[in-house]
């Protein structure tokens, strides 16, 4: 136990074994163990809302074992087109420690969710409204993976210093982890579990496309909207956007001006 | 099998555009293993394309399946057999020096890069497969994907023809003593009067057949449909003839969002 939590420290502050340029093997296992444990012990909290009651404990364990399983079926779906693009972008060799700045974010967002938990189970004693329960853990799904931008962060600053393209990359990262994990999120529901229905591991009427039905829920909350009202939102939207545009690209200059000519695009003889 | 990785590996790495290597022609590119490690990378996107017959009909469609893992292959190989006189006798008319082989060389590389693009992503699309049952959405997300690779083959096509153009232009300066190849700086900005037309002939003409390669690939992608197949329309080999690609893409994406 106080090895686990030795290990967890260290690697919140990434020096031992989770140094930055620590070799791989002597982390990979405990990343695996935190990432478990630490996604288990959150999705065993998220269970609660319907699981304390006899005869639906086991949606305890269904929940605990779905937060790792979502993170892992997601990274292992898209790990091999990014594999291809990094190739692709003449990074191959970082791989190695690309792999290890990714696997070191899931492990971060499970660790994050496991602090979290407390504040969920304050949460669900103080609420009983499933629909606010789910925005809550959305919520804190969404917290963890901002926390977590800081230790990829931590990672690949040195990639980044060395080839400023894996910048662009990590962007396409999350774009096509989000794109995954969205849909994954929705294929493995309920990982709350609604305290209405029978405990499942998987909802018969959860297969199904989370884009589609989200667009076609949008489209009919849009549809409800009187048309000239829509019109005018859509109109006055225009003018915040354009000022966030421009907002937008003062910082990326500024922030250009800063770090040197070189940020954010690849050098000229790289390509060449 | 084997030796056919290395090969795509190579490409993939870029080793295949090394500027060095380059300046002595497009021989370093094999086309037979190549060639073979495409089929194979289009045969297994096309089995995750045919798994939503599969999985959305019963009885399975597995001829569905299989004629998706056919087509994908020949997709590309007709379209490739389609523009490449064109490319060809286009370029040689307007002054590029690359014989038959080395344009058909300097082509494959990028195409065998997209379908690689295109297979790694064939996880995704057969996740997707699994979980949804919304025709237009597969139908999208397809070719999304395939757009996707395409962009990402045309961006190696144009990094290739700028080493090439860059190689050859060092070739054509660079006295015997100086090995022009070992240092790619120089040799990019040190631009010979006689040489230039041909580097920029020879990027417009790969430019202009890059947008004949897209349609004709699109409308051959259209000809050679269904690649998915309409849950409520039986299987056939090939469609009727009717609209093209881009009438259809349009209803497509009406039909997600409107129906």
């Amino acid at each position: 136990m106080r090895v686990f939590f030795r290990a967890a420290d260290d690697f919140l502050h990434g020096r031992g074994v989770f140094a930055v340029d620590a070799p791989l093997m002597g982390r990979l296992r405990w990343l695996l163990v935190l990432m478990l444990v630490c996604g288990l012990s959150y999705g065993a909290v998220m269970g609660t809302f319907s699981g304390l009651k006899a005869g639906r404990l086991h949606q305890l364990l269904y929940s605990g074992v779905k937060v790792p399983l979502l993170l892992l079926a997601t990274f292992v779906l898209c790990l091999p087109s990014f594999f291809v693009v990094n190739t692709l972008a003449g990074l191959r060799d970082d791989f190695g420690q690309v792999l290890r700045a990714l696997v070191a974010t899931q492990s971060c967002v499970t660790v994050v969710l496991a602090a979290l938990a407390p504040i969920t189970a304050l949460w669900y004693v103080s609420c009983r409204d499933y629909g606010l329960v789910l925005l809550f853990n959305m919520v804190m799904f969404g917290v963890a993976t901002l926390a977590a931008q800081i230790v990829v962060r931590r990672y690949y600053r040195p990639l980044i210093a060395r080839e400023p393209r894996h910048r662009r990359l990590l962007w396409a990262w999350f774009v096509l982890y989000a794109f995954v994990g969205v849909q994954m999120g929705w294929v493995l529901r309920p990982f709350i579990g609604n305290p209405e229905a029978p405990v499942a591991f998987f909802r018969a009427e959860a297969w199904g496309n989370a884009y589609v039905v989200v667009g076609g829920l949008i489209l009919r909350t849009v549809g409800r909207v009187p048309a000239p009202l829509l019109t005018f939102t859509c109109i006055a939207a225009l003018p915040w956007l354009v000022v966030l545009a421009v907002i937008w690209r003062r910082a990326v200059a500024s922030r250009r001006r800063k770090m040197g000519p070189n940020f954010g695009c690849p050098p000229a003889s790289r390509e060449a | 099998m084997i030796q056919w990785l290395q090969e795509l590996d190579e490409v993939l790495r870029g080793h295949k555009g090394d500027p060095q290597l380059l300046a002595g022609g497009t021989g370093h590119i094999h086309i037979k293993p190549l060639v073979a490690v495409s089929i194979v990378l289009g045969i297994v996107y096309g089995l995750c394309m045919g798994l939503y017959a599969v999985l959305t009909r019963t009885p399975p469609c597995f001829a569905q399946m299989f004629a998706s893992a056919v087509k994908v292959p020949i997709l590309f190989i007709l379209t490739l057999v389609i523009t490449f006189p064109s490319l060809y006798v286009f370029s040689a008319l307007l002054g590029v020096r690359l014989g038959p082989k080395d344009t058909l060389r300097l082509i494959l590389a990028p195409v065998s890069a997209n379908l690689a693009v295109l297979a790694s992503l064939g996880p995704i699309a057969a996740f997707f497969t699994l979980s949804t049952s919304s025709y237009p959405f597969m139908k999208l997300l397809n070719f999304l994907f395939f757009a996707v690779s395409g962009v990402i083959g045309l961006k190696v096509l144009l990094t290739m023809l700028a080493r090439l153009d860059a190689a050859q232009a060092g070739r054509a300066t660079a006295t015997p003593n100086s090995a022009p190849a070992d240092d790619p700086g120089p040799t990019v900005t040190v631009t010979p009067v006689a040489l230039s037309p041909s580097g920029d002939i020879m990027g417009t003409t790969f430019r202009l057949w890059l947008v004949i390669y897209g349609l004709v690939g699109a409308q051959m992608g259209w000809v050679l449909r269904p690649f998915v197949g309409a849950p409520n329309l039986a299987f056939e080999w090939f469609r009727d003839r009717e609209a093209n690609i881009f009438v259809d893409l349009f209803r497509t994406i009406a039909a997600l969002f409107g129906a």
